[in-house]
């Protein structure tokens, strides 16, 4: 050891020093380590049906709930984990730089929704990351191994692996965490780390996991087949009808379209994604798009991406899988959030490059998406707000002055891919009444809607509750200074966990997509008169007695 | 003649809320739940019902719909979470003996509507997975129904 480096108790002592008050033990003179985790009703998700890990070949599949003393974990587990660890230090390198570089400055420690809605110090971002950390000090660092009284090392046991399961999920790998570190550190990909080192001895969550052997299956979540799927659509096209006199015409599997149109499936099953599936289908019609919808990659969302790099990969290949075969130029992709940190960040390096692909250029307007250059995939909001900068939709925004809205920014595309501003131009074109919430409750600072990353399972709807709280109360906000009533947003998963989130912190605030507000402005040609919103509510000033405009 | 607790409770208001404010915290799980802003809420919520406890012009019913709607999330049995009001009692300092009763009988009063409203939520919570489970199946609950 060089001589200039700090002896044993030196740098004990600094550690001492330098750690935040949390990590320093205030806990009746127990390390924070050994504060019980409890698995109670409301603070757990079911674990995955042992059938469900057999069709997809992942590891110990049994019955079992986290309430049990014994897990039933496989006899050599502790080995699974530590190879596991070792093979992931090794591949990828933001693991290992994650592990090695936080300087425990707290900066992070408040960021974290968890932790603002539940108190629970664990959920702090700095916290959450050393419960891995810890045991990675004491098995992969030298460090540790020299200097054994070094405080922060534990070994690895089953109440650890209790530990990681209950706080890994109450982490919705939203990265507000990450924006705030000096470090960069990024504690989401700690956590998808985690939760693959989990999946490795069968400790995992049926909400995931049923949604990952469905899409393997048949290619969406709900492992609906190709003809219900289309069924669906052809409904929306009637319901499209009924309300505005048009009827649109999308198309299946159509080999030669232009365009494919991909986009989470919630929008075609789910209230309230339908609506605006509808939008979607309006706007195509309106300038005249040729796109085609498949039946195969007819998910947008990954929840392989909550599993293991492995399945993500997979379950995203068919995208360009069916964007080849159907011979397109390239893919246009609907409102979601997790779907795009896939898409923008992983696909390219995944499944691509897609060079049977175009670079995505407007057919309406002529704009090159050249930000769109390596994935050959836009999304939805900067296509419309091109179309709009570019006055190519015929627009009334006084179509939805029954809505007074504000915006969420779904964590994957505020914080995943950058995209703050097209949203909110496309908004404020259909719309006539906006208000941002506070600051620092949006655009890169936004806070998660609680349910993220697969957590929106029913029976963990306590904790979503107490996650949510800190987007709820910024809803509060405008709500109560400027009657804010309408939460739009542009992720599947917020459309199917705000409305819960609202109905129970804010009554009377309901939730939409972008695209639905945009297929309730929209003028179209041949329309009737329009009186109803697409979820059949009144429009303001459009009712039978008023004045055509 | 005795004050009334109202008045004493009115004149020590800060540090009564303070007091009850950190007890009421402390229920929580963990030590630095201080800086949550689901302390901050709790803290907001408790002066306004502090109010209501003590001035019966005021309606408790929206500071206890208020209150009761964050304890009922928390990881808290229910019975420590309607254990707010009583908790109060031994919170004020000078309560002369005489004023003890009235006192007891206001939060009795108080704790009753807040069971209520803490069920409330409870089962509002349980019809909201009832409904976003709806919501989800919604095509096919229409196909279903049609
Ligand atoms: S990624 Fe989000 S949920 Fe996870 S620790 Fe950071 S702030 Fe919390
Ligand atoms: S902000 Fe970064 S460096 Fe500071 S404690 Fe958090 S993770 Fe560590």
């Amino acid at each position: 050891m060089s001589k200039y480096a700090l002896k044993p108790d030196e740098l004990n002592k600094e550690f001492e020093q330098k750690k935040p008050r949390i990590l320093k033990g205030e806990f009746a003179g127990k390390d924070w380590w050994d504060l019980p985790v409890e698995f109670r009703d409301g603070n757990w998700c079911f674990p995955a049906k042992p059938e469900v890990l057999e069709e997809i070949g992942f590891p110990n599949p049994r019955k079992w709930a986290a309430t049990d003393a014994d897990w039933q974990l496989p006899k050599d587990w502790e080995k699974t984990i530590r190879e596991g660890m070792k093979s992931r230090l090794k591949r990828f390198r933001s693991f290992k730089l994650f592990m090695d570089t936080c300087v425990r400055c707290g900066a992070c420690a408040d960021k974290c929704h968890f932790f603002l809605g539940t108190g629970d110090p664990k959920n702090m971002p700095v916290l959450r990351a050393e419960l891995v950390r810890s045991v990675y000090r004491n098995d992969f660092t030298a460090l540790a191994k020299l200097l054994k009284s070094f405080s922060g090392s534990r070994t690895l046991t089953v109440e650890v692996i209790k530990e990681w399961h209950m706080y890994f999920n109450q982490c919705t790998e939203c990265r507000r965490c990450s924006v705030f570190c000096p470090m960069g550190i990024d504690t989401a990909e700690i956590t998808m780390m985690v939760r693959e080192l989990l999946n490795l001895i069968g400790v995992n969550n049926n909400w995931i996991m049923a949604p990952v052997a469905n899409c393997n299956r048949t290619g969406n979540h709900l492992g609906i087949e190709p003809h219900t799927f289309e069924q669906n659509v052809m409904s929306l096209v009637d319901d499209i009808e009924e309300l505005t006199g048009v009827t649109v015409n999308p198309t299946f599997n159509r080999k030669g379209a232009e365009i494919l149109f991909i986009t989470p499936s919630g929008d075609l099953f789910g209230d309230p994604g339908v609506y605006t599936m509808m939008g979607y289908l309006l706007l195509f019609h309106h300038i005249g798009l040729d796109y085609t919808i498949s039946t195969y990659a007819s998910e947008g969302g990954n929840f392989g991406m909550f599993t293991s790099n492995e399945m993500m990969k997979k379950l995203n290949a068919k995208m360009y899988h069916e964007a080849k075969r159907l011979g397109v130029k390239w893919i246009l992709g609907g409102e979601c959030g997790h779907m795009w940190r896939v898409v923008h960040q992983y696909m390219e390096t995944m499944n691509g490059p897609a060079d049977f692909l175009k670079e995505p250029v407007s057919p309406i307007t002529g704009t090159k998406f050249t930000n769109a250059k390596s994935t050959r995939m836009v999304h939805i909001a900067e296509f419309t707000a091109d179309l709009i900068k570019h006055g190519k939709l015929r627009l009334d925004p006084k179509r939805n002055d029954h809505l007074r809205t504000t915006f969420h920014d779904s964590c994957n595309v505020a914080r995943g891919m950058g995209m703050f501003e097209e949203p909110r131009y496309v908004l404020n074109k259909v719309c006539n009444v906006f208000h941002e919430m506070p600051e620092n409750t949006i655009r890169e600072q936004t806070f998660c809607c609680g349910s993220g990353s697969g957590l929106n399972a029913e029976e963990f709807m306590d904790i979503r509750m107490r996650g949510g709280f800190p987007r709820a109360n910024a809803v509060k906000y405008v709500k109560e200074k400027h009657k804010v009533d309408s939460l739009v947003t542009i992720c599947a998963i917020d459309r199917a966990s705000l409305p819960t989130l609202m109905k129970y912190w804010n009554p009377g605030v309901s939730v939409y997509g972008l695209h639905e507000l945009v297929g309730n402005a929209l003028v179209m040609e041949g329309e009737k008169k329009r009186t109803e919103d697409l979820r059949e509510n009144p429009m303001a000033g459009f009712g039978e007695g008023d004045d055509d405009e | 003649m005795t004050r009334a607790w109202e008045q004493i409770i009115k004149e020590n208001r800060q540090a009564v809320l303070d007091r009850w404010t950190t007890s009421v915290i402390a229920m929580l799980p963990g030590s630095l739940n201080h800086g949550s802003l689901v302390a901050a809420a709790i803290a907001e919520e408790l002066g306004g019902l502090l109010d209501a406890v003590s001035d019966r012009s005021l309606s408790a019913t929206e500071p206890i719909v208020r209150i009761t709607r964050i304890l009922a999330v928390q990881d808290l049995p229910p019975s420590k979470a309607l254990s707010i009001l009583f908790g109060l009692k031994g919170l004020v300092d000078g309560l002369p003996a005489a004023c003890g009763e009235p006192f007891r009988d206001r939060l009795e009063e108080l704790t009753l509507q807040a069971f209520d409203s803490y069920m409330k939520h409870r089962e509002a919570i349980y019809q909201l997975k009832v409904d976003e489970g709806r919501r989800r199946m919604h095509m096919a609950l229409r196909r279903v129904e049609a």
